[in-house]
């Protein structure tokens, strides 16, 4: 097989923007329910909901991306993606379909529109018919594993080495 | 290549990786045996065998290096079968070295890299091959030469055994061909002894044979039942099997020694298996399994409710019934979750050996109780508190060799490690015959860093003052020095213990030196819980940690220095911690329980501390589902898990609980 470089994306909005993030990276797409809250996490974090057995933490963009509360509406939705932390759910205002985008036309998102926080976050930008799409680094959107909310335990654990 | 052959090369790969690790296993083992006693044959061939067949593997796997490098580590172990040269310290540790890098090079070729420098260690294996301590002897000759196919007839045969000559022929698209032969024999050798091979089984491992080849064994067994064994090998197109006319026959056994090197090949040829039927999963299956269980728990738990609420006699008895059955159906999914210990401790002679080195000690390590079965997920976690007590143990523990000839003690130290099952825990203890710890030393210490009273002294015993040293705080550097590093991070140890919901002892040994004990449960995937309240959420604390439970009109509460405290029935007094501040939820600290409001005693380690909680919700078991990695920052958190009405509920670390909202 030849031809260009091409793959298939996921596109949803949060607030009035919209992102892509790669198919393979998307296990399903589910209706938004209310999260159980985990103290102390991170703000970025609604909680955890029990997705068919396995416990998976939700995430909200909007908190993130523009540090506001989601607003919950019908059309919003949860995307469950793989991180390297394991599954994770983005919440969204709404996921409406998939596209195919050509490696090609994937360009750095302009300056301007970055601010330090959310730059590493985002790993290019697309035109669609006219639409601007953010293509999403997930393990960057998402809070590090290493953050600590009230002080490190992992000194100890260094020690256990010694 | 086409897609199907890379799938097929996959699944070989899966085999030959798993298969490989065994035999690294046992080469690393055999060396270890060899290098106690230099002499012993067996494990000579053990470990020839392990690299030839290794080489035979790689080989056709196309990994070229590690066939390589293994054909080199085999002509080494060939002299020394041959006796050409004989076993020393040296020779063991260049095959030792040589088999660390063999198994980073099979990582290596298998993700198709080249990223490991074999050329030292080949040409030290090269060096040592040419290498010649004694003068062969004529026997080293005989062994070697030995024709690889006896007359079947100088075979003593027991009553009841019968010779079975079977034709064995492989299907012509089979890629591993040796990889099938070699199964077939040792499927047979279970049965019974394999006397011959044809070609040999050197030639079999070298895939030096068409389709066909053929194998002698003397058995107990009916020809069909070998016939049978064979045909259930993969691979396998036909086989002829039939019963050899013996020279001779059961009436008349003839008394002949066999050639010493098919006699050594008869007893370590193949691994040892175990006796029982046993088939490989993936671990993932059954994660998954154990998931569907704890699933079916919870909705076991919610059928219980609705059956109380419908007040129908059937639709109870069924409910009933359903709850015999998935409690033995989750009693035998944990059984397929247990592992020997073994699997573990088989790294750590290794481990000991050259850290005894590098610190110049002389060290005997010994280990039993290696069938002992523990849960896979508590085992996955006791491997680094095990290696770090096991190099105290060497490194502090033991003392130097004049130290003990000077105490009258052989020059030898001694290090033990041992598993054995009580009820329902499993003990592991590691223990020396060293100098022991030195309480007062320790007491002295704990007095210096404020944390215990010096007037409290007579309350302590001995082995009381040796768990300080477990206290976060106690483990610094230059306490280290002085009580001889046994502080060191065995606070740390001590939490992870306590979190797998085991307990850590230390005790010193009334023949001198220091025991230390891990008592282990057997499973931790389901436990009882006690669900709590706090700000409108549900809470789950294990019921491990939870000594007793007060309703509100129990709870004997006030304050000393503002700090609010429970008096106990028997009169103790306890700190008073309010779960809603500890979880962000309020920041006042100081309030006392509200008139609706349940307190909870908490104990861990030695610690009792009262747990004010909004309400109770009642009592249930459990399955406990890890939280997200995301999440490895909070903590007081042990995890998370599933109620009967869907919802989550987070699972409290009783450990950590306390020091969520900063220490107090």
């Amino acid at each position: 097989m030849s031809g260009p470089l091409s793959s298939q994306y996921v596109i949803f909005r949060v607030g009035a923007e919209e992102f892509g993030l790669p198919i393979a990276q998307v296990s399903s797409i589910i209706r938004h329910e209310i999260a159980t809250p985990v103290p102390r996490a991170p703000d970025m974090v609604e909680g955890v909901i029990n997705l068919r057995g396995r416990v998976v933490p939700i995430v909200s963009l909007s908190r993130k991306l523009f540090g506001s509360d989601p607003v919950i509406t019908v059309a919003s939705r949860i995307v469950i993606a793989e991180s390297s932390n394991g599954p994770v759910g983005l919440v969204v205002d709404a996921a409406h379909e998939v596209a195919t985008i050509l490696d090609d036309d994937v360009r750095p998102a302009p300056e301007a529109a970055l601010v330090a926080e959310t730059a590493e976050a985002f790993r290019g930008v697309v035109q669609m018919e006219g639409r601007l799409v953010i293509l999403l680094e997930l393990d960057k959107a998402l809070p590090r594993a290493d953050y600590a909310a009230t002080g490190t335990t992992e000194a100890g654990e260094d020690e256990a080495h010694v | 290549m086409t897609v199907s052959d890379d799938m097929d090369m996959q699944v070989y790969r899966d085999v030959f990786l798993s298969e490989s690790a065994e035999y690294i296993q046992a080469i690393i083992d055999g060396m270890l045996v060899l290098e106690s006693d230099p002499h012993d044959l067996e494990p000579v061939e053990v470990v020839f065998r392990g690299a030839h067949s290794l080489k035979g593997m790689a080989a056709a796997m196309g990994y070229e290096r590690t066939s390589e490098l293994t054909h080199k580590m085999e002509s080494l172990m060939d002299t020394v079968r041959k006796r050409e040269q004989s076993v020393d310290g040296a020779l063991v540790d260049i095959v030792l070295r040589a088999v660390d890098v063999a198994k980073a090079l099979i990582d290596d070729e298998s993700n198709g890299r080249a990223a490991i420098d074999t050329s030292s260690i080949t040409s030290e294996l090269e060096v040592r091959t040419q290498f010649r301590s004694s003068v062969p002897d004529a026997t080293a000759d005989a062994a070697a030469g030995a024709p690889s196919a006896p007359a079947h007839g100088d075979m003593a045969l027991e009553p009841g055994e019968r010779v079975i000559h079977a034709s064995v022929d492989l299907e012509d698209t089979c890629v591993l061909k040796s990889v099938r032969a070699y199964m077939v024999v040792k499927r047979l050798s279970h049965m019974g002894h394999v006397v011959d091979t044809t070609p040999s089984a050197r030639e079999i491992e070298d895939e030096l044979f068409d389709h066909t080849f053929e194998v002698v064994v003397r058995t107990r067994q009916a020809v069909g039942d070998v016939e049978r064994a064979i045909l259930a090998v993969t691979e396998v197109h036909a086989a002829r099997v039939d019963e050899m006319e013996v020279a001779g026959g059961d009436a008349a056994p003839v008394e002949t020694s066999v050639p010493g090197e098919l006699h050594a090949r008869a007893r370590t040829e193949v691994p040892k298996l175990s006796e029982t039927q046993t088939v490989r999963i993936s671990i993932g299956h059954l994660d998954t399994l154990v998931d569907l269980v704890g699933e079916l728990v919870i909705l076991r738990s919610r059928l219980e409710t609705l059956a109380g609420e419908a007040d129908d006699l059937r639709f109870t008895e069924a409910v009933e019934r359903l709850h015999a059955i998935s409690s033995d159906l989750q009693h035998e999914v944990m059984q397929t979750r247990m592992v020997p210990v073994g699997n573990i401790f088989n790294r750590f002679p290794r481990m000991v050996r050259d850290l005894a080195r590098d610190l110049g000690k002389d060290i005997a390590f010994e280990m039993d109780g290696l069938d002992i079965e523990l849960d896979r997920t508590v085992l996955d976690e006791i491997g680094d508190p095990l290696v770090h007590l096991l190099r105290n143990a060497v490194d502090h523990g033991i003392e130097s060799a004049s130290e003990r000839v000077a105490a009258d003690k052989p020059g030898r130290g001694c290090v033990r490690l041992v598993a054995a099952r009580e009820r329902d825990q499993v003990l592991i203890s590691v223990s020396d015959d060293g100098g022991g710890m030195d309480p007062d030393r320790i007491w002295a210490k704990a007095v210096e860093r404020g944390m215990v009273d010096p007037a409290d002294r007579d309350g302590y015993s001995a082995d009381d003052v040796l768990m300080l040293t477990c206290t976060p705080g106690f483990s610094t550097a230059d306490v280290a020095t002085k009580v001889s590093g046994r502080g060191v991070g065995l606070d740390v140890v001590r939490g992870k213990i306590e979190y797998l919901g085991g307990s850590l002892h230390i005790r010193q040994r009334p023949t001198g030196g220091t025991e230390f004990e891990l008592s282990l449960p057997l499973t931790l995937a389901i436990i009882q819980a006690l669900l709590v309240r706090s700000s409108g959420q549900t809470f789950a604390l294990p019921l491990g940690a939870v000594t007793e439970v007060f309703a509100p009109d129990e709870i004997d509460a006030g304050s000393v220095d503002g700090m609010p405290v429970v008096t106990l029935r028997d009169g103790r007094i306890v700190s008073l911690h309010r779960l809603d501040v500890l979880l962000g939820f309020s920041d006042d600290a100081t309030r006392l329980p509200g008139p609706r409001e349940h307190v909870v005693l908490v104990e861990t380690g030695d610690v009792a501390r009262a747990l004010s909680v909004e309400s109770l919700t009642g009592r249930q078991e459990i399955v406990i589902k890890p939280l997200s990695r995301m999440f490895r920052g909070v903590r007081g958190l042990g995890g998370a898990t599933v109620l009967g009405d869907g919802s989550v509920a987070l699972i409290l670390d009783p450990r950590m609980l306390f020091s969520m909202g900063g220490e107090r």
